[in-house]
């Protein structure tokens, strides 16, 4: 689909606590081996589009880092791309730093002939999409835009999300917040503009305001210049906006195995992510592990119950993980007892024994802490 | 650009001895340690002696290691001055021949390492285990003023005559070169490990092919006929962990070996300098069942154990199925266990299905191979 220009937006998304203070959600560690980029860049490699720019707000190297070679994810890295727009702008000058001027400062993207449609998205959600049917629906609505949404019965995890609302014909009526847990239509933070028009309102946007923001002008585009067509997604989707969220959504991934088997078993939608030369998992004559997920170079002669182990961890004899959710190059000596914790990266567990969390508030320890 | 060091690597052999386990594939790109194949071994080693051109010798069953080794980014020698090639027989002016022996191999490669211009070409075997780097070697190639380096490794007197046998003067000076002696004389095996000055090479790999009576051998032909000559042969003495995986119970054993309680830990950080590099498969992270029960093993990202596994290699995408039991086997990828099914003492090739229920080689004493 040379068609289609994907732009990841890594701006006003919302923030998962203390875990995301000094790295965006793109490159936060999930499910011990995949960054939450990883997902959006799969479901786009896995629907043809080939085509894709990150515009980075902030922690630009954290995203460098986990993106590292961009062949992971393109199908043809000569015939397509993968580059992290910077707004340098608004680097010097923060007030200014917004996606709309990341996109105006980084226009060139635009330019290429081919490119009709424009695909903007986000990193707070973890589904399986399948944008070839999105970029389908929406050239069969006529319309210039289509936001995507999830039709949700209970909506008390969504309240940080735009809800919408859909008429018989498909066309979004009205984009609102409320803090209701009622049935409601979610938008998903995915949209797809025609490319002339975005050109056009990157023009006039300084008209409206130099800190416009992409939210914001699809909140204008609702309620003042056109019909906007709506297109359901029916799929799985969560939506990752608190530290409690990221742990109760991870965890979920353990306790319903289905998930699991929806998102990894399936041959002909493959999650990317970074290539590692860690050896595979080690379990020692005292291991006892269930019920967990366990990243390759990690070495287990402990117990872990219901966990998500990353890479390089080492869970000494008589160690004991639980409920807990741990990142890459962390120790737990023995005699160590974890549960509901979340461990960033190089900690290493020595000195107190019982380090509880609850599974509503999960203790979560900063990187190369020691405890 | 004129190379200081070109590597080639005899990868052709069938390896008849590993039975069913090579009729797809050659013996080098069988897998091991649940992760690796056979060839990342000496590649990965050639890689970490700063050797950036290697050249692969393929003839039996070459499409899939032609294509595992593809251009060789896996080990790094997609680098600016890097090239990595499979080099199967091919049709010249001379006409078209299968490789007729190991000095053959590299006799009809010439033309490749004319273009590269080496002034020493390192020849190995691409189906041992070993982590090493060659820079010693090839220094004291260099520094001895030697035609050719040969690495010696001692090996009990009563397994020699499986070997080459090498007897040297005091000086490490080669004297002389049986190959299988059925009285040896000295317990220093060649490890098939040579290195060339390439100009003396070249004048005696094409003497050798002028000879209708050879078997152009590097061990029965090239070595005893610079011997013979007169000429300066050196032994290089290598130390450490080094595997011949040549046959089910070698293959079986070397495996056994990488587990926490065979005490080497020295030898499983394939992950640490030398750095043993290696196809890092898009799995997700291993996911262990609710019921499981692991001990003793080393188990690759992708697999899923919902039975039991102990002192046992899982390799990616292997399904243990519920109540299954895999004791003291190696599983390779991408096979099932069914569910309730036992397997102990065992090789499980690729892809193989293991029926529920089906219990193979219990108590059994010897390796047995199931494809």
């Amino acid at each position: 689909m040379n068609n289609v220009l994907a732009l990841i937006d890594l701006y006003e998304n919302a923030d998962l606590g203390l875990l995301t203070r000094d790295r965006p959600i793109a490159s936060t560690t999930f499910l011990g081996r995949y960054a939450f980029v990883d997902f959006v860049l799969s479901n786009l490699s896995n629907s043809g589009i080939d085509n894709i720019c990150i515009l980075a707000k902030n922690h630009s190297n954290s995203i460098y880092k986990h993106i590292g070679d961009t062949n992971t994810y393109l199908a043809n890295p000569k015939t397509g791309y993968l580059s992290i727009l910077i707004n340098e702008e608004g680097i010097l000058n923060p007030v200014f730093n917004t996606d709309i001027n990341n996109v105006k400062e980084n226009d060139y993207v635009l330019y290429d002939d081919k490119v009709k449609y424009v695909i903007l998205t986000k990193c707070n959600y973890i589904m399986k999409i399948d944008y070839r049917k999105i970029i389908d629906e929406h050239i069969k609505s006529g319309k210039q835009v289509s936001l995507v949404y999830k039709t949700v019965e209970d909506t008390t995890d969504f309240n940080k999300c735009n809800k919408l609302v859909v008429d018989n014909l498909n066309c979004v009526q009205k984009i609102y917040r409320d803090n209701k847990s009622s049935r409601a239509n979610i938008l998903i933070d995915t949209a797809v503009i025609d490319k002339q028009l975005l050109l056009e309102l990157l023009n006039r946007s300084g008209q409206i305001s130099a800190m416009l923001s992409i939210e914001a002008m699809i909140g204008y585009l609702v309620n003042y210049l056109t019909r906007v067509n709506a297109i359901e997604f029916k799929g799985y989707v969560r939506y990752f906006d608190s530290l409690e969220h990221y742990f109760k959504y991870s965890l979920e991934f353990l306790k319903n195995p289905d998930i699991l088997h929806e998102f990894f078993q399936d041959e002909d939608w493959v999650y990317y992510t970074t290539t590692h030369n860690s050896h595979p998992v080690l379990y020692g004559p005292n291991a006892k592990v269930t019920n967990s997920l366990i990243a390759n170079g990690t070495t287990i002669d402990g117990t872990v119950k219901n966990s998500i182990i990353s890479r390089d961890v080492t869970v000494e004899e008589g160690a004991i993980v639980e409920n807990s959710i741990i990142f890459t190059h962390t120790t737990i000596k023995r005699g160590v007892h974890l549960k509901n914790v979340i461990a960033d990266k190089r900690t290493v567990f020595e000195n107190k024994k019982d380090v509880y969390g609850t599974e509503e508030h999960p203790l979560y320890f900063p990187r190369g802490v020691i405890v | 650009m004129a190379q200081k060091v070109v590597a080639m690597i005899l990868a052709g052999g069938k390896g008849t001895r590993l039975k069913a386990l090579t009729k797809k594939i050659a013996k080098p790109a069988v897998h091991f340690g649940g992760k690796y194949r056979i060839i990342d071994f000496s590649l990965s080693n050639v890689a970490n002696s700063d050797i950036t051109v290697c050249g692969v010798l393929t003839q039996y069953e070459s499409a899939v290691l032609t294509n595992y080794v593809g251009n060789g980014s896996t080990w790094g020698f997609d680098g600016v001055n890097g090239k990595c090639q499979s080099l199967a027989p091919h049709q010249t002016e001379e006409g078209a021949n299968w490789y007729n022996g190991t000095a053959d191999a590299i006799y009809q490669n010439l033309d490749f390492l004319d273009d590269e211009d080496p002034e020493y070409v390192l020849i190995l075997s691409g189906d041992h285990i070993y982590k090493t780097t060659y820079n010693d070697m090839i220094d004291l190639h260099i520094k001895s003023g030697a035609v050719c380096t040969i690495s010696v490794i001692e090996v009990p007197r009563e397994e020699a005559s499986r070997f080459g046998i090498l007897e040297v003067d005091s000086n490490d000076m080669i004297t002389k070169f049986v190959e299988k002696p059925k009285k040896p004389q000295s317990n220093l095996a060649s490890m098939g490990i040579y290195v060339f000055s390439y100009k003396e090479l070249r004048k005696a790999l094409v003497e050798d092919a002028k000879n209708p009576d050879s078997s152009h051998d590097f061990g029965s032909n090239i070595i005893p006929t610079l011997l013979k000559e007169g000429k300066k042969v050196m032994a290089y003495r290598f130390s450490g962990y080094w595997r011949d995986v040549g046959t089910l119970d070698s293959l079986h054993a070397a495996n056994m070996e990488l587990l926490p309680s065979a005490g080497k830990e020295d030898i499983i950080h394939f992950s640490e300098f030398p750095t043993i590099f290696s196809e890092d498969t898009h799995s997700m992270p291993q996911y262990i069942g609710k019921d499981a029960i692991i001990d003793d093993s080393l188990i690759n990202q992708g697999a899923i154990v919902l039975g039991q596994v102990s002192e046992s290699v899982i390799s990616n995408e292997v399904m243990i199925d519920r109540n299954a039991k895999v004791v003291r086997s190696c599983v390779m990828p991408g096979a099932t266990i069914g569910k309730g099914a036992y397997v102990e003492n065992a090789i499980v090739g690729p892809h193989v299905k293991v029926k529920d229920g089906e219990v193979i080689n219990k108590g059994g004493t010897s390796v047995v191979l199931v494809d």
